[in-house]
């Protein structure tokens, strides 16, 4: 997986697709799709915008987070074009942060969700930011966790790659990124809570 | 980026007829770079005021203006980058920005007249919207008239879109999310 910090500026969100974030602590994962990056981004070696099938956008040590919705309807039915309720747009505040000490930029960005379809101009207070890109090949590990109070058990998979990075996926919701974490003790220990490690891990040598 | 569907005239010239009269190039036909060029220096030839629509997606939704646009339909098929460098220094009247894709000012300001004016009409995150520091716009000859204010009334029966998330259709962005910054060319 690849990770850029700070750039945020080289960032292009219009035609971004977002889809429901994750929020856990003080760190928000908003998973994207379509997300613009301009030329002089790491991750972009033309001098012309590109745009990345599937990422992530992390923000950590986060102060505030407020989001304004604007839902749409088709006009005319059946048509495929969606105009905008503006007068029905709403606010939505997310908080509960922990306290953050660190000294905190605003990120803004913008977007589409899918489901519902709404425009979000999302305005982020954080101490850090983060891109990763889609999960790529380069995993270690897979583990099974079942949540075995339920029937039938519900599994959880933790995806660990070689920089420790640890992904957890539903399969229940089509592999669905559920918890993101820098380091494989967080994301156990969020396992944890509800789920039971399968006492066999999958390294990737064996799988492939 | 702005899209309309207009529906095309059948009594429009024929690309063939007009390329036997030059004069006779019309923006509401796609044109390639060299007759853009054309066109626009014909007009110019005749005493026109020339406002030109960068990124105005396949139909440019401003009256008079010619659409510069790698997806144009009607206006210049090409892109800012590629036609502004070819245009005479100092001859555009004005110059509308429609939520840019690509960075557009240091091809702008040097073919806009004295007191011509650019609208950048963008969405407030867009970094292609954004001004560069004050000593750029000094270099460019450019001064900020206004700097994100809301959408000007001129352009607000203007649509502008982009894809649904599934790329099954299209969607307005809130006019709400939309910017307008006006630089005036002052040498």
């Amino acid at each position: 997986m690849t990770i850029i910090s700070n750039h945020f500026d080289l960032l292009y969100f219009t035609n971004c697709n977002l889809e429901r974030p994750l929020i856990h602590d003080s760190k928000i994962v908003i998973p994207t799709r379509q997300l613009g990056l301009l030329p002089g981004y790491p991750l972009n070696p033309q001098n012309e915008i590109i745009f990345l099938s599937k990422s992530y956008l992390i923000f950590e040590g986060v102060k505030t987070s407020v989001r304004q919705l604007t839902g749409y309807v088709e006009e005319p039915p059946g048509s495929n074009h969606f105009k905008p309720l503006e007068e029905n747009s709403r606010t939505v505040i997310d908080d509960d942060f922990p306290e953050v000490a660190k000294t905190v930029n605003l990120f803004g960005l913008e977007g589409a969700f899918e489901d519902p379809l709404e425009w979000v101009d999302w305005e982020i207070e954080s101490a850090s930011f983060y891109l990763m890109e889609h999960p790529s090949n380069d995993w270690e590990f897979t583990e099974l966790w079942i949540d075995t109070t339920s029937f039938p058990l519900k599994v959880m998979l933790l995806v660990r790659d070689k920089q420790g990075i640890s992904c957890v996926y539903d399969p229940s919701q089509n592999d669905r990124l559920v918890f993101l974490s820098f380091t494989y003790e967080e994301a156990k220990l969020w396992l944890e809570k509800q789920y039971k490690l399968v006492p066999q891990r999958f390294p990737k040598e064996v799988c492939v | 980026m702005p899209t309309e569907d207009q529906p095309t005239s059948p009594n429009e010239p024929t690309e063939t007829a007009q390329k036997n009269d030059p004069f006779a190039l019309s923006s509401e036909l796609s044109l390639n770079i060299t007759e853009g060029v054309e066109l626009i220096t014909n007009q110019l030839i005749l005493g026109q005021n020339v406002t030109l629509d960068l990124f105005g997606g396949k139909t440019s939704q401003i009256p008079e203006a010619i659409n510069v646009d790698l997806i144009a339909e009607s206006g210049i098929k090409t892109s800012i980058a590629e036609l502004l460098p070819k245009l005479p220094r100092q001859s555009i009247d004005q110059i509308i920005v429609s939520n840019p894709l690509a960075y557009f000012l240091e091809y702008a300001a040097p073919v806009l007249k004295p007191g011509g004016r650019i609208y950048i009409n963008a969405t407030k995150r867009n970094p292609f919207g954004k001004l560069p520091n004050a000593e750029t716009l000094e270099q460019l000859g450019l001064k900020v008239v206004q700097e994100n204010a809301p959408l000007e009334t001129r352009f607000t029966n203007q649509k502008f879109s982009r894809e649904t998330p599934r790329n099954d259709g299209t969607l307005e962005i809130p006019l709400s999310s939309l910017k307008t910054t006006i630089l005036e060319k002052i040498k």
